[in-house]
């Protein structure tokens, strides 16, 4: 009986306890520790990056550290685990990538709802989608690629980071519009998909701004479209999609994303930092350097554009035949 | 163009007082590094890149490159003393270098393996300065279906690494292969032997499975083993290789160089290859090729070498070309960028300072790697006397800790201790682990290629042989294959250890 009495007061006790640490965060305390800022990509790629440019000018900004804790793995499975078993205090936030918040719901299982579980605090940067082929190439411009692309339908093959990468999805997309049909070559990563058309190995490649920067300055490659609304600065003589008639803006965001049930006030506080940091000129100078497009895109506006693109995703994904693993 | 100059201009960088600094704080960094089992030069410069952002693009660079190539320089230590490689490029060094520790050798194995690596550094450094516009072309050309001819030819240096059992070479072999299909298929992201486990998607990292092979199975070996520490204790002979050990390594190590640096241009390849392919080129190429497995100096010679040159080889295509031949070098290629500076054919003219100043600190950090080492081997032979009972406890740390830091999974580190486990029980049985490695490391590779070579030719498997390079390769891997039938060499063979039982 002695023992039973024991274990009720022990785990009264608890329980009060981490009642109280939740109800010690009350919304105009916020923040008073570090935030964590997860990304579902090994330390040193671009998402650490960015996740990094935000914490070095948060402190102008905002009274705790950001620091940058890369979570790599499972499809972004692993870093997406961590915020769901973390509190909703507003003290741990995912910078989204749309291959884990968008396409990995489509093809891999996962033990939540991205709707129902995250919800988006606010857009700090993209990366722009350019397809570019190798300099050497008989096709001059997209129509030419267009024009061989009908009259050979899957033949011609195109170069991506993964079957299930981002600028996959958005070549996948592109073709959809365009109504023709290419065969994808995918590689282990970014790097060697670029070399592999730098080469003339394979002669279509899709990959952001950056990965083809190199190889377009150095002559090997020679950049078609890239998928925007607006001409990018890096390529101010590349068509975009949009002037050639397509709907393909589709960048690749950075956004960040907090559990669903975290308070809307603390929410409101730190989308204000993020628009202040987007904002930065230093951020704005850092990411303008990794070939990234940096901006602010608000909650709002972002949870209806993140909505209709997870909409034709889901149909594209369909459609390709990236089916979920068993 | 008049290199005498810039050279000079290179070296007056260099020797201002930060980047001097800087410099012998990346080569110290990435000697712990290299030297800690586990910690790799790719976590740290990862965890250190964002402290060089506040510096001039030149110190950084410099800090972040001697991290590098200081990690190749650390590695062989663990390797040598107690079996334990301290990054996937020692590896193979355990075969021999071990093997002479245990013969009371310590002390030449890593004479050598630091003036091996020091002439590898500074002969690649030469070849950086001199080829690297005219050799980066040549990465360019390798498309899938050389990557595979050339893994083709890689899975035949398994032939050289057995020296015990070839048959127990070959499970091992095909063992790596399985294992290096777990994962999501690269082609169709079919999961494959995941069980269920996100972080499988990923595949096994090569870190836990070598930490896990050599590092935890020795220390669960050496809980059995008591008495073998008490015969070492007398028994460390003299510190710097002798004369005849210095003439066994010559050729060895500039043969190391040679390839070594050639691999390290290859995107992918990397140091680890280099010197899986140097050990083989060894023992095929040597008089005494029994000695190999049993403390043959040559061992450690060549492969150390490789392994330091292919850092330098690897800066070619990311100065010249842009491209990053592997995970460091991919790293550093945001750091560049980070830093404005743009890496391409026009980053030597643009930058001179930039390139010519960290050619010039690579020059100076293979000197204080050397002069960091030397000194250090005495203290290092000191720690084979350090008691087991102190020792491996904090080995089996080190390797705890550098499974999680790798990639900051936990996974990762039940990954380690599974395979601590098995490795254990393969080595009662005597089988090896190095081949198990090497098929790992080429096999995903070598599947890879093939895939992406048949959807380029659209099935036909001519695509092969028709390219002169990839063409070229297959062929020498026929006829390497085919060597042993033929009579005259035969007779050469019996030399071989190959069907040596133990």
């Amino acid at each position: 009986m002695k023992e039973i009495i024991k274990i009720l007061v022990l785990s009264l006790s608890l329980l009060e306890f981490s009642a109280g640490s939740l109800a010690a965060e009350e919304p105009d305390k916020y923040p008073s520790r570090p935030v964590t800022l997860t990304g579902a990509f090994a330390a040193g790629g671009s998402t650490d990056l960015t996740c990094r440019a935000v914490g070095s000018v948060a402190p102008k900004y905002f009274s705790q550290p950001i620091v940058s804790m890369p979570k790599p793995g499972g499809a972004g499975l692993v870093a997406l685990q961590n915020l769901i078993s973390s509190k909703p205090d507003g003290y741990t936030y995912h910078l989204g990538r749309p291959s884990e918040m968008s396409i990995a719901p489509f093809i891999e299982k996962m033990p939540f709802g991205m709707e129902k579980d995250f919800i988006p605090v606010g857009q700090v940067a993209q990366d722009r989608i350019v397809f570019s082929v190798h300099a050497q190439s008989p096709w001059k411009t997209i129509d030419d690629l267009i024009a061989a692309a009908r009259k050979e339908p899957d033949k011609i093959k195109f170069a991506c980071s993964s079957p299930t990468a981002t600028t996959r999805l958005g070549l996948e997309k592109f073709c959809h519009e365009a109504g023709i049909k290419l065969a994808v070559v995918p590689f282990k990563g970014a790097a060697p998909a670029a070399i592999a058309v730098a080469g003339g190995h394979v002669p279509v490649l899709t990959s952001t701004v950056s990965e083809a920067l190199t190889h377009a300055q150095r002559g090997d490659l020679r950049v078609l479209l890239t998928c925007a609304d607006q001409r990018v600065k890096e390529y101010p003589d590349v068509p975009t999609a949009k002037e050639k008639g397509f709907d393909v803006n589709f960048g690749i965001w950075c956004t960040v994303f907090a559990r669903k049930d975290t308070p809307p006030a603390i929410l409101s506080k730190f989308e204000d930092l993020l628009k202040k940091a987007a904002e930065d000129k230093e951020f704005v100078a850092t990411m303008t350097k990794l070939g990234s497009e940096p901006g602010f895109v608000s909650a709002r506006e972002f949870a209806g554009y993140w909505a209709k693109e997870r909409k034709w995703i889901g149909e594209i994904v369909r459609q390709v035949g990236l089916s979920k693993s068993p | 163009m008049d290199y005498y100059s810039l050279i000079l201009q290179g070296f007056s960088i260099v020797f201002q007082p930060t980047n001097l600094f800087l410099c012998f704080l990346g080569c110290l960094m990435g000697t712990l590094v290299g030297v800690l089992p586990g910690l790799g030069p790719t976590a740290a410069i990862a965890l250190l890149l964002p402290t060089t952002f506040h510096f001039a693009p030149v110190s950084a660079i410099i800090t972040l490159c001697g991290i590098y190539y200081g990690a190749m320089y650390g590695g062989s230590t663990t390797s040598i003393l107690v079996n334990i490689p301290g990054e996937a490029a020692s590896v193979i060094t355990t075969l021999d270098g071990y093997k002479m520790a245990q013969d009371g050798r310590a002390g030449p194995a890593l004479g050598i393996a630091a003036f091996g690596s020091y002439i590898a550094g500074t002969l690649s450094i030469v070849g950086l300065m001199f080829l690297a516009p005219l050799l980066a072309r040549g990465a360019l050309a390798f498309g899938p279906p050389e990557y595979f001819s050339l893994m083709c030819l890689g899975l035949t240096i398994l032939i050289y690494l057995a020296s015990g059992s070839m048959i127990k070479a070959l499970m091992m072999a095909a063992l790596g292969l399985i294992i290096g299909c777990i994962g999501a298929d690269m082609l169709t992201n079919v999961h494959r032997f995941t069980l269920g486990i996100p972080e499988l998607m990923d595949g096994v990292g090569l870190i836990p499975l070598v930490m896990g092979l050599f590092g935890i199975s020795e220390v669960l070996l050496n809980i059995e083993i008591q008495v073998k520490q008490e015969i070492l204790k007398g028994k460390i002979k003299n510190l710097l290789p002798n004369l005849q050990e210095w003439k066994d390594s010559t050729m060895p190590i500039l043969r190391g160089s040679l390839l070594g640096f050639l691999l390290g241009i290859l995107p992918g390849a990397g140091p680890a290859i280099a010197s899986f392919v140097s050990y083989a080129v060894e023992k095929r190429v040597s008089r005494h090729p029994k000695k190999f497995g049993q403390g043959a100096i040559e061992g450690v010679a060549g492969p150390e070498s490789a392994n330091n040159a292919a850092t330098g080889g690897s800066f070619i295509p990311l100065f010249s070309l842009g491209i990053p031949s592997n995970s460091v070098m991919a790293i550093l290629l945001g750091a560049l960028m980070i830093h404005g500076v743009v890496p391409g054919p026009n980053l030597v003219q643009q930058n001179p300072d930039l390139f010519w100043g960290v050619v010039a600190s690579m020059y100076l950090g293979n000197i204080m790697l050397l002069v960091l080492n030397l000194p250090l081997i005495g203290l290092w032979v000191k720690l084979l006397k350090v008691p087991y009972a102190i020792l491996f406890p904090l080995i089996l740390l080190f390797c705890l800790i550098g499974a999680y830091t790798a990639s900051n999974k936990i996974v990762d580190v039940y990954l380690m201790i599974f395979f601590g486990l098995m490795g254990y029980l393969l080595r009662k049985y005597r089988y090896e682990a190095a081949p198990l490695i090497l098929a790992f490391v080429l096999g995903p590779m070598l599947e890879d290629a093939m895939r992406q070579s048949l959807i380029i030719s659209e099935g036909s498997p001519k695509i092969f042989f028709t390219r002169p390079i990839s063409g070229t390769i297959l062929v020498v891997t026929i006829l390497l294959l085919l060597s042993p039938l033929l009579p005259k060499i035969q007779k050469k063979r019996q030399v071989l250890p190959l069907d040596k039982e133990n």
